[in-house]
Formats: C-alpha cells, structure tokens, sequence
C-alpha cells in the first residue's frame, strides 16, 4: 500500500521532511505506526507525538488498503 | 434588555439569524475567562470584547517588553512596563463601555486555578506552557468547564475545544507533558499574524458556544499551516485518564502533578516548589535545614533540624533514612549538593530539593497570609 505522510512541527524539522510517500508491505496484523516511524526516525523516540490515520488520531494501521493519509502531530506551546 | 447603545453599537451582528437580540443578550451573560494576554490572548480577548462577551476575565502575571508589540496588538509603546493582564484591561475598556473586565496579575497555579476558574462558564488556553496547559486542563475537568485550547509553533497552530460535554480533553491528545521538547515563541519565533489566526479561530469558538450554533471543534483538532495554507481536521475520542479519577476524589489540584521534572538526569535528584512544600507539611516527613547555624530568617514553624552542609557527613546518622525528607537552604543550590552527597556516596532515598530555596516558600506563604487577611 501506499501511505502519504505529513510531518507537523518540530517533527518536520528534525526529521528534515514535511511530507512523503512511504509505501508498506502487506501485513497480517495491523501495524504500530509509532514502532514504524520510530525505526525510520529515531529522533522520533524522544518526542512526544499522536499519529492520524485518514485523518482520525489512531496509531495502528489496516495495511489492507490501497491508500492512506497518515500525519504525525506533535504538541505545540507557543501561545 | 440591550440599551439602545447597545442595539446601535452590535447593530451588524444582530442581522444574522444566529445572534439577533436573543443571541446578543446570550453573549451579554456570558462570562469567559482567559488566561494568558500574550499572542493568542491579544486577538482572542480583542474580538470577544467587541462582539459583548459581558464578563471577561484574564490572567497575566507578566509585563508587558518592546518585542511584546509584534504580535500583542492590545498594546503600545505606552504598556510597556505594564502588567499585561492591567494593560489589556485598559485598552479593552476604552475599546467597549458594555463589558466588565475583570483583570489578575498571576500566574494560574494549583493554588489557585480553581477558585479563578469557577467564576466562569469558557475558558480559552491562550497560555505559552505545558505546565498551565495540563493545569488548564486539569481544573476544567475537576470543574465541568469547556475549554478553547490553542497553540502554536513558527507558522503552525492548533484549535481544538475540549472537555465540551464529555467530549476528550487535552490529555486524550497528549497524555503527558514532555518538557524536554517544549519552546515558545520567545525561543523559536514567530510572526503576529499566526497566533492572530489561531486566536480568532479561538474567539470565534466562543462565539459559537455562547450561541449554541455551528459546529463546535469539539473532538476534533484543527492544524493550520500558514505557509502552506494547509489546514487539516483530526478527530479524537475521549479516553479515561487515571489521573481524573485521583482528581475528583482528592477534590483539589496536587501541585506535584504540574512540576517540571528538573532532574539531573546524572545525579536523579527530586525537586520540589515552594506550593509542593507546603502541600507535603501536612504529611508525615522529615525536613532538614542545610544553612548555617543562626542563618536568617528563623523557621521555628517549619521543626526543621539544621545540619549545615559542612557538617553533612558527620551528622548524616541524624537524618533517618526511611521517612520522605525536604532538604533546604536560602535558594536550593546548597541543599541540592548535600543530597548529592547523601544519596551517591551514602545510598540514602527519599530526599527531596527544595528548589530554588526557602525564600521562595516565605513569599509563598506571605501571599497566603495576606489573601486570608
């Protein structure tokens, strides 16, 4: 499947992406997306972020579709 | 009843079939609390005011600086110096002779975030922390409060409104506080007109829960991007949290709850405010003076057995090791290296820094002398 990932924030900077297209194998048991990330971008391990699936915060992944939207959003402060 | 100044004056908003007089006299009893009077408090209580909201409350213990006026809009050259809560007063006052402002110049802390907090009926998280988010948060849970949360990093931001009729709350996004990645505005920048949209977006949820009208961002995030112009809705549920069900038992916020973890990370040293001090008295401890013998000021009430810091391995033997023990000095940083020594060279637990001293506990108990007078 093909997944289109968004970085939010910091994440997007220290990881040095703001979007791209990641594609993931079939799997027989849905995916930790936070494990998945997390073993791309280590730098991940140390932030505090939720992750979207189609738009709805959930952090495992049906790898049994064709097309997905993901999002990585981690808190902001600033006020 | 609106006065006839009052038709006049929101004469274009009560053409819609959303306010109309009914609408407008909703606005005119509501009583909105904001805390924060920075970035996203400026717009937030500039456009409520304007639109009537009737009692506007706003918590601020900072002053207004020069580099404030970028993106603080309620002020001018002249609020600076000023208390950013007084200053806001003052120019939404001359802006709109219809609301009460009720200005407090602190800081919301569990000491007395509740007793703010009651008096009104939305709160807007218009704060630059973690610490005031969880603590926001936290007291509008124990309450039954909706609350209007925004935030915002360089050209991003957040709206969400949480706790809105069981619906989640902050901590149903994130959970905890993570300090180590936490910066604001004044670290990492920003320009006005980004905390200015998220802040409308905030003031304009106001609106809408006043009215009871539109789609409230109840159970759903909204992150815009404003160099992208890219703005997304994320839906969330409402999850239980076990730090809720302490809260509603012990009835009351537990400062501990809300403390940065400024550990050592090396040395694994437990600090504490002056506010946590003064919650653990009432509980079974031991609490040791590190200062100089005949050091002022004098504590006779705190019963603390003075062991000077020179003196620290000679007399460890007096410290009993197995009762939760305060160690303190004038401003934190004696105590912090007898406990050093005490826990890595003589394997002692349960000690805890007070941090920054006992001179902040002193200002801390003389406000409470002076508020209970």
């Amino acid at each position: 499947m093909i997944t289109n990932v968004t970085y939010f924030g910091m994440i997007a900077e220290q990881i040095g992406v703001r979007s791209e297209q990641i594609p993931i194998t079939e799997q027989p048991t849905p995916l930790d997306l936070k494990v998945f990330f997390e073993s791309k971008y280590p730098v991940l391990r140390k932030l505090t972020y939720q992750v979207a699936v189609n738009l709805e915060i959930e952090s495992h992944l049906d790898t049994n579709q064709s097309q997905v939207e993901i999002a990585l959003l981690p808190p902001f402060a600033g006020g | 009843m609106l006065s006839k100044d009052e038709l006049e004056t929101y004469s274009r908003q009560l053409l819609l079939d959303e306010i109309g007089q009914e609408g407008q006299h909703k606005i005119k009893q509501a009583k909105v609390l904001v805390i924060g009077a920075g970035g996203l408090g400026c717009p937030v209580l500039q456009y409520i005011n304007a639109a009537g909201v009737g009692t506007i409350g706003i918590v601020d213990c900072d002053t207004v600086e020069k580099s404030n006026l970028h993106r603080q809009i309620l002020f001018g050259l002249s609020s600076i110096g000023k208390n950013k809560a007084e200053a806001a007063k003052l120019q939404l006052s001359q802006n709109n002779p219809f609301t009460i402002i009720n200005s407090y110049s602190k800081a919301i802390k569990p000491i007395n975030a509740i007793e703010i907090i009651r008096e009104y009926d939305i709160i807007v998280d218009c704060t630059d922390n973690y610490t005031a988010r969880y603590l926001i948060n936290d007291a509008c849970v124990l309450l039954s409060k909706p609350f209007i949360h925004g935030s915002v990093y360089k050209f991003e931001g957040q709206v969400s409104v949480f706790n809105h009729l069981g619906g989640p709350t902050y901590r149903c996004l994130f959970p905890e506080p993570n300090y180590t990645s936490e910066t604001n505005c004044t670290q990492s920048g920003v320009v006005g007109v980004l905390p200015g949209l998220i802040g409308l977006m905030q003031a304009n949820e106001v609106l809408k829960l006043i009215l009871k009208t539109g789609v409230i961002l109840s159970g759903t995030v909204l992150t815009y991007n404003g160099l992208s112009c890219k703005l997304s809705t994320l839906r969330l549920k409402r999850m239980n949290h076990n730090i809720y069900k302490r809260l509603k038992e012990q009835g009351k916020l537990n400062p501990l709850d809300y403390q940065k973890a400024s550990c050592d990370v090396t040395n694994s040293i437990v600090q504490i405010n002056s506010e946590a001090f003064m919650e653990l008295m009432h509980e079974n401890i031991q609490i040791i003076d590190v200062r100089e013998r005949n050091e002022m000021p004098e504590l006779p009430e705190l019963k603390a057995r003075n062991i000077p810091i020179g003196q620290i391995f000679d007399r460890k033997d007096e410290i009993k090791r197995s009762v939760k023990t305060i160690v303190f000095c004038g401003s934190g940083t004696r105590s912090l290296n007898a406990i050093k020594i005490l826990q890595d060279d003589y394997a002692f637990r349960n000690l805890i820094n007070l941090k920054d001293g006992i001179q902040t506990y002193i200002e801390h108990r003389d406000l409470i002398l002076s508020n209970n007078k």
